[in-house]
């Protein structure tokens, strides 16, 4: 068999894969709804997921794979299921509640109204079934997505400028902000920095940028959090963490931080629409970044 | 190992040579015999396990891009996956080999009743004559209860010792009388493959299927018993080489730990659960292919073996 005929061969085994590919290179990031499979990550922990509730800011997700046979614990969604075009199983029992923000791309939906009008798989025969072990990965897995957080744990890190700055020379502490009354009020706990000064003192303590900022930033509000946790706004936290080459935790925070800046210039302060605040961020900063779908 | 942003972005070619690259690596390290139809690992044998494990694992070159988030997970998922179809190929021409084995050895045992009709199975005498379709997962559970199976070699030709016939006969009966039915020979190998630790034919018998030593005939006793058949009990080195090939390689090196799940998960760098799991697989393998107060030896002779793997 020549070469081309072998490849030619290839490409038709692929065929069936199409439609994940598609949902691989277009990244739709819908709000989420019962009944979608979504890839699901959170630093190195990826899978594909099946949203059995939605109760924001978390959502029920269900572990999905695409090659293992199931057992009496999963179901088999066939492809006449819904819109993959690959037979899934769907482990119902190792399903957890989950921050919405570990949603990366929509994948597709069931088409049938729930996952009870599908058969379970065979039985699992104990501790050397394979499916055992990858059930015990499959919930690993997921217990580290319910971790999944981004904003500063307030009770952690804030409060702790003083002791911080402490180890410094005053003097260089007035060189990486740039004046003597910023670095005095600093000590106080009475300023805040913007993500430049942040960026110079941290680089003369050797800690994080975002550190210097959640200390000397005030706590963020839980109804930023909830905007920012969408699907849409985590996607262009995603893309600018590539396009700047920076950790994706410490991006979150980064754009979290401008967002409250953006919102510090309001004049009614008694009610912000954060959502709103977060868009108006994004289409100030965004549009700079090239856009990689390849990742 | 590349830079996989092609194999990413979906181009096919990039995404065959990967799997070309990788086939042939576990080819290598299985060391086991070509794919049926082929003499030797040529690129159209290996295209054609790529073909099989497709046909046998779906999308799995998606399953890999969404399951993972780095080039070397990538590689190691997708290695994993052909390495897998190769090991359930290896086991099914096994079974093959095992289903002959169980005519000779059950054959001469009074309880059980041979089935032609309407397919080659098996059951006990004193079970009903009905077709058993329940669920292999079922069967397993029952023969798992059993301890103190072990073989030495699932069936080199010539007289099977003692404790292998033994260990057979005892699985196929506790699935069987799990079953009240008769059971087609290929799922009842497969209990007996699942259930009794074995050390695995070497490849080069698994390439000699018409190998007419072990052409038997049903109803014959087995010829006459050789020195093996002397053999009470199994040394623990020979009941240790037997569950030790039963293991894979997490299994193995979890060994030396098993008194925690912690230290499992910690020797070998995987979550808690993920770590309970393989202690648990590895033990169950432990307890049922060894009997009551005898797993002190043959767990000592497996730690010896995982020290000396980590020792390489």
């Amino acid at each position: 068999m020549s070469d081309d005929e072998r490849f030619a061969r290839f490409r038709s085994r692929l065929a069936s894969g199409s439609a994940l590919r598609d949902a691989r290179r277009t990244r739709r990031t819908p709000f989420p709804a019962v009944g979608d499979f979504w890839r699901v990550r959170w630093d190195e922990t990826a899978l594909v997921a099946f949203v059995a509730e939605v109760d924001p800011p978390l959502v029920r997700a269900v572990p999905v794979t695409l090659d293992m046979e199931a057992d009496d614990s999963a179901v088999v969604a066939r492809t006449s299921a819904h819109d993959l075009g690959v037979d899934v199983t769907i482990w119902i029992d190792d399903g957890s509640a989950v921050p919405m923000r570990v949603l990366e791309f929509k994948l597709g939906s069931l088409a049938v109204p729930s996952t009870a009008e599908l058969a379970a798989g065979t039985t699992n025969w104990g501790p050397t079934d394979p499916r055992t072990r990858l059930r015990a990965s499959l919930q690993d897995a997921i217990e580290r997505l319910a971790d999944a957080a981004w904003a500063p744990d307030a009770s952690a890190e804030n409060g702790d400028i003083e002791a911080l700055l402490d180890t410094l020379d005053f003097d260089d502490v007035v060189r990486a902000v740039g004046s003597v009354q910023l670095a005095s009020r600093l000590r106080r706990g009475e300023a805040s920095l913007t993500e430049q000064q942040a960026a110079r003192l941290a680089d003369r303590l050797g800690v994080p940028t975002t550190r210097l900022m959640s200390a000397t930033q005030p706590v963020l509000p839980d109804e930023l959090i909830a905007a920012m946790d969408v699907p849409e706004v985590r996607a262009r936290v995603d893309r600018m963490a590539q396009a700047r080459d920076r950790e994706e935790i410490e991006t979150w925070r980064l754009c979290a931080y401008g967002v409250m800046a953006l919102a510090a210039r309001e004049h009614d302060r008694r009610q912000t629409f954060w959502e709103a605040k977060v868009r108006a961020y994004f289409d100030a900063v965004l549009p700079e970044i090239e856009v990689n779908p390849d990742r | 190992m590349g830079d996989h942003a092609a194999i990413r972005a979906g181009e096919q070619r990039a995404q065959y040579k990967l799997l070309l690259r990788l086939t042939r690596q576990a080819v290598g390290r299985s060391g086991g015999p070509p794919m049926s139809g082929h003499v030797r690992w040529t690129d159209d044998a290996l295209n054609d396990l790529v073909g099989e494990v497709f046909a046998r694992k779906g999308q799995f070159v998606e399953a890999g891009l969404l399951q993972t988030t780095t080039d070397s997970k990538l590689e190691l998922y997708l290695l994993t996956a052909i390495e897998n179809v190769l090991r359930d190929m290896g086991r099914e021409t096994e079974r093959f080999r095992l289903m002959a084995r169980l005519e000779t050895i059950l054959g001469a045992e009074t309880e059980f009743f041979r089935h032609l009709r309407p397919y080659k199975a098996w059951r006990l005498r004193s079970a009903p004559v009905v077709a058993w379709q329940g669920d292999i997962g079922r069967l397993i559970i029952a023969a798992l209860r059993l301890r103190g199976v072990v073989a030495t070699t699932w069936n080199r030709s010539g007289p099977t010792p003692r404790s292998t016939r033994d260990a057979i006969v005892r699985v196929a009966e506790a699935a069987l009388d799990e079953a009240a039915g008769y059971v087609r020979d290929p799922d009842l190998a497969e209990v007996v493959q699942k259930c009794v630790p074995a050390v695995p034919l070497d490849p080069d018998e698994t390439e000699q299927p018409t190998d007419p030593r072990i052409v038997v005939i049903i109803g014959h006793s087995e010829a006459a018993p050789g020195p093996d058949d002397e053999l009470e009990v199994l040394p623990s080195d020979a009941i240790a080489d037997a569950i030790w090939h039963a293991m894979d390689a997490d299994e193995r090196r979890a060994v030396p730990h098993l008194a925690s799940d912690r230290a499992v998960a910690s020797a070998l760098g995987v979550p808690r659960r993920t770590g309970a799991a393989i202690a648990a697989s590895a033990k169950v393998k432990i307890l049922s292919g060894t009997a009551a107060g005898t797993e002190a030896d043959v767990v000592r002779d497996l730690c010896e073996r995982a020290k000396s793997m980590e020792d390489v």
